[in-house]
């Protein structure tokens, strides 16, 4: 705690690095308009492509020191990812069931959940490599550098020490693989750390848990912010032995009136209003984490590879579990 | 100022190799953009098609995409004076259909949408589910019914003594050449029956305790037999996953498309059929009376004695998804008065039986307090 203090107090007097959010609710929602315009006449086909426009503008509209990042994955890309991630879950289903009609039901349940578990770290593996290599920023390309086999011990392990612990080691395993995932983040030359631990994590939740049933859901808010802020403090970029540190400036009374704020906006437009929540919480996220460091970005070189198998990250589509920092 | 094509200015150009700004001269030809290093070693003009180009507009600059695969980029402030031909050039190029709707007026977009989205919903529903049917043969859908059966009932308790006695009375009585008609009763004051696809009757107590007449109880089979044989609950539940995968269109999310057919079978229990279908199960559950040689009047007293089950209590679920209305009482009765004839009535075995089911759920004293 004390060391990290040090290096924040030491890493601020460099520099401070700008991160907005530009989007405007209104073009969010005319972009999900002709989306939706272009999936009805495809009857959904075009998914893949609404995606990719929704993610550009996402993208583009976000900057660090006024330039702009661009997403660099496209409709084409995504489409081939996501036959392949259909036909793989078609397969699985169908020998599910193959095994629940010729042999006994449980063990097709079992079959489909151990592939089901079986994809997830595919598919974490599969779109953090797909969406770090089609992010850019001033042109250097990001990265993620993380090893197939290595994130599916570390996702096994986890699982089955949560099982045995009855759950309680979940918060540690979410850490470690939040950590693994985070310190496998490039930009160009440059490398992310994470520093969280699962005990402070379990701790901080607990707390936050508890504290929001004794005070009827008022906790919630700053139980909110607490877990921003240990995502966001604990994160770093090194460069050489240079350093950027990232501090999350948000309050209770901003999470409340972000939370509450989009609540009403979706409620009163009958959901019309989605896009203006997305961008209300862009915003805010952007506002609120204060960058500062001693590495000249603009020296920053280009070193991560290209891919474009978006196959990953259709399947945690389809898993449904979004993107996970 | 008209920017002859010859004519070279400065711009702020980032390569994509180094996050470092080169500085760059710009010229603008007819379909393209041309850009001249002045930083590399060896200064030589390069053309970038505008159609490959892309552009976003923050605040006071614009960043110009030069290639598909959005590494290099030009940074042109407003004030640049080739700004707004830059733009306005690309934006020509812009053929994709999002780029071309995009630009479109956004009420105009709106108005689109809610037409085509009106559209989608409409064809979908009155092509799609019938369709469908066709395609489902009658084995594959008794083996559904059979799951959807299990998982309905799962939270149900079945009194099996009722059952038993409702197997009894309709022993010979034949409701369907197709299907296997499989009758369960299930403990519950709710006035509620309802069929399956592939032949599961479930009648809930409730609706025994309101009849009077073992002529009822056959009405009431043979208008639920004849949702099974018309697969009106097929047809239903096709339209409910065929709505469902339309909604997933719109709102663009297609992961709960799986849990939508466990969800259908929730959904037997309380939905309605339309009226037409409801009409159709009247006449023809009719239909399957005279064919057994039982009154077809038993419509019309069910109907009645539901419709006082309903002044008389709020459990009226059967009620809500079948509406009785005196359109469908009155067309049974006309029903009833076409076809007068000799009808058997009970043998002393079902007669027994029907007595002890309604030992078992005898007509509940008014209960208007």
């Amino acid at each position: 705690m004390i060391k990290t203090l040090y290096l924040q107090i030491k890493n601020t007097t460099h520099m401070q690095y700008a991160l907005r959010f530009l989007g405007k609710g209104f073009e969010l929602f005319k972009i999900q308009l002709v989306n939706l315009l272009l999936q009805i006449v495809t009857l959904g086909l075009y998914y893949p492509w609404a995606k990719a426009n929704t993610l550009q503008y996402l993208y583009s509209h976000t900057t660090l020191q006024d330039h702009p990042f661009a997403f660099t994955g496209t409709g084409k890309q995504m489409f081939k990812g996501f036959i392949k991630a259909f036909f793989l879950m078609a397969l699985i289903l169908a020998l599910s069931i193959y095994i629940t009609v010729t042999f006994d039901q449980v063990w097709g349940l079992l079959t489909l959940y151990l592939f089901l578990f079986l994809l997830m770290p595919l598919a974490i593996h599969g779109s953090y490599r797909y969406r770090m290599a089609n992010t850019r920023w001033k042109g250097i390309r990001f990265g993620y550098t993380g090893d197939r086999q290595e994130l599916i011990k570390l996702f096994f392990s986890g699982i089955l020490l949560t099982i045995i612990t009855f759950g309680i080691y979940g918060p540690w395993f979410y850490m470690k693989l939040r950590t693994y995932i985070i310190e496998n983040v490039r930009m160009g030359d440059a490398r992310f750390s994470y520093s969280g631990k699962g005990g402070d994590f379990f701790v901080m939740n607990l707390a936050g848990y508890f504290l929001s049933i004794f005070t009827l859901g008022i906790y919630i808010f700053w139980w909110q912010r607490d877990i921003f802020r240990f995502f966001i403090n604990n994160t770093r970029m090194h460069r050489n032995d240079q350093l950027v540190s990232f501090t999350a400036t948000a309050t209770a009374g901003g999470f409340f009136s972000l939370l509450i704020g989009n609540f009403f906006i979706v409620l009163f437009t009958l959901g019309l209003g989605l896009p203006w929540a997305i961008t209300r919480s862009l915003t805010f996220v952007a506002n609120n984490i204060a960058i500062a460091g001693d590495i000249s970005l603009d020296e920053i070189e280009q070193q991560q590879e290209e891919f474009t198998d978006a196959t990953g990250d259709d399947m945690a589509d389809m898993l449904d579990f979004g993107f996970i920092i | 100022m008209t920017i002859d094509a010859t004519t070279r200015i400065a711009c702020a150009y980032y390569n994509g190799s180094a996050a470092t700004p080169h500085n760059v001269e710009v010229s603008l030809y007819g379909d393209a953009l041309s850009i001249v290093d002045l930083e590399s070693e060896n200064p030589k003009e390069i053309y970038f098609p505008y159609s490959q180009c892309r552009y976003v507009k923050l605040e006071e600059q614009a960043f110009v995409y030069l290639q598909p695969s959005f590494a290099s980029y030009l940074v042109v402030p407003v004030q640049h004076p080739l700004y707004l031909q830059l733009l306005s050039k690309i934006s020509s190029e812009q053929t994709s259909w999002f780029q071309k709707l995009y630009k479109k007026n956004g009420i105009a977009l709106f108005f689109a949408f809610l037409i085509a989205a009106a559209a989608l919903l409409f064809i979908g529903y009155k092509t799609v589910p019938p369709l469908l049917v066709k395609f489902i043969p009658v084995q594959e859908e008794i083996k559904w019914g059979n799951q959807f059966y299990e998982s309905i009932l799962s939270d149900k308790e079945i009194d099996s003594s009722a059952t038993e006695l409702v197997k009894k009375i309709t022993e010979h009585y034949s409701m369907s050449n197709q299907y296997p008609i499989k009758v369960a009763v299930v403990e519950d004051t709710t006035v509620n029956a309802f069929a399956m696809p592939g032949g599961h009757i479930v009648i809930y107590s409730g609706i025994i305790c309101t009849m009077k007449h073992p002529d009822e109880l056959f009405a009431l089979l043979g208008h639920e037999a004849t949702h099974v044989n018309q697969r009106h609950s097929l047809q239903m539940m096709l339209t409910n996953i065929t709505s469902s995968y339309l909604l997933s269109i719109l709102t663009s999310d297609f992961n709960g498309l799986g849990s939508t057919l466990i969800g259908n079978a929730e959904l037997l229990r309380e939905l309605g059929y339309s009226r037409k279908l409801e009409a159709e199960a009247d006449w023809k559950g009719q239909e399957i009376m005279i064919q057994n040689k039982v009154n077809p009047a038993g419509m019309t007293q069910l109907m009645e004695a539901l419709q006082a089950a309903y002044s008389d209590n709020g459990n009226w679920s059967f009620l809500r998804s079948h509406p009785v209305t005196q359109d469908r009482i009155s067309e049974s009765k006309k029903f009833s008065q076409q076809h007068v004839g000799s009808f058997d009535s009970l043998q002393a075995e079902q007669q027994t039986a029907w007595e002890a089911l309604k030992k078992l759920y005898p007509e509940k004293p008014s209960s208007k307090k």
